[in-house]
């Protein structure tokens, strides 16, 4: 007779506290759980008959191998970019950037510099490639 | 004696909550697998800031590092790579070829990558990334 009611009390476990913390992870995973979030970004490469009908109104973004930028043959750092491309803007809303990467030159370090240019002037970037390359 | 035997239970209630966790995390991670499809090759996209939400099921190639490339779980050649690009144009013109390139791939077979695309008539050639 006590042998049955002590294995009755035994199976009585209260699911408060499960239920407790089912929710607490829950919500916590729902407020802090990021996953890989995707975009994309779109690239051209300009003709070159594009390059030579707006010459006079574009800059032209070099991008060495070990990711040292010039603009328009000059040396500058990734900070000053922003600034320059402002610049050419002011002077002309039409002005176009072409982004000129060596062959070495890693995607990053390009896409550092497209996300710049883009934000400021999203239809006047293109990609530029030495002539003979490609079948611009 | 009593004492004894009403210790035990609340003992082994008071490693529930542990063992709850346990199981809830074990599902939590089970579940987030899902999410993480492996990849044939070991690709980590460039940052960007881009805000741009990829297009529904585009033809997705992956670089890695090395140049090498890879659709649908198979190792590709550029050539294998130009085939199925004519391939797609044929079937949809519409469609999106989507690159997913390892951050520290050179710009090189990026730029060859575009080529074929664009010998094809493809305008829409997209370079998956991460948002920052």
């Amino acid at each position: 007779m006590q042998i049955t009611a002590d294995q009755k009390k035994r199976t009585l476990i209260s699911l408060t506290p499960l239920i407790d913390v089912v929710f607490i992870l829950l919500v916590f995973f729902m407020l802090v759980t990021e996953f890989a979030k995707f975009s994309v970004v779109s690239l051209g490469i300009a003709d070159q008959d594009t390059v030579t009908a707006i010459e006079q109104t574009s800059s032209i973004v070099r991008i060495s191998s070990n990711g040292e930028l010039h603009f328009d043959g000059r040396e500058i750092n990734f900070s000053e970019l922003t600034a320059l491309a402002r610049n050419k803007l002011a002077a002309n809303e039409k002005h176009v950037f072409f982004i000129h990467p060596e062959d070495d030159t890693l995607l990053q370090d390009t896409v550092f510099v497209l996300d710049e240019l883009i934000t400021l002037a999203p239809d006047n970037v293109s990609f530029l490639r030495e002539q003979g390359k490609g079948p611009s | 004696m009593i004492l004894s035997n009403s210790r035990k239970p609340q003992e082994f209630e008071s490693v529930l909550p542990l063992i709850n966790v346990i199981f809830l995390l074990l599902i939590f991670l089970i579940l987030g697998g899902i999410f993480t499809e492996a990849e044939l090759l070991n690709v980590h996209p460039p940052e960007s800031i881009s805000e741009r939400e990829s297009q529904n099921e585009p033809i997705q190639i992956l670089v890695n590092q090395q140049g090498e490339l890879a659709h649908d779980d198979r190792v590709i050649s550029m050539n294998q790579f130009r085939q199925l690009a004519q391939l797609a144009i044929a079937d949809n013109p519409d469609a999106a070829i989507e690159i997913k390139a390892d951050q520290k791939v050179s710009m090189q077979k990026v730029f060859e990558l575009m080529d074929i695309v664009r010998e094809n008539g493809y305008a829409n050639f997209q370079l998956l990334t991460l948002k920052i």
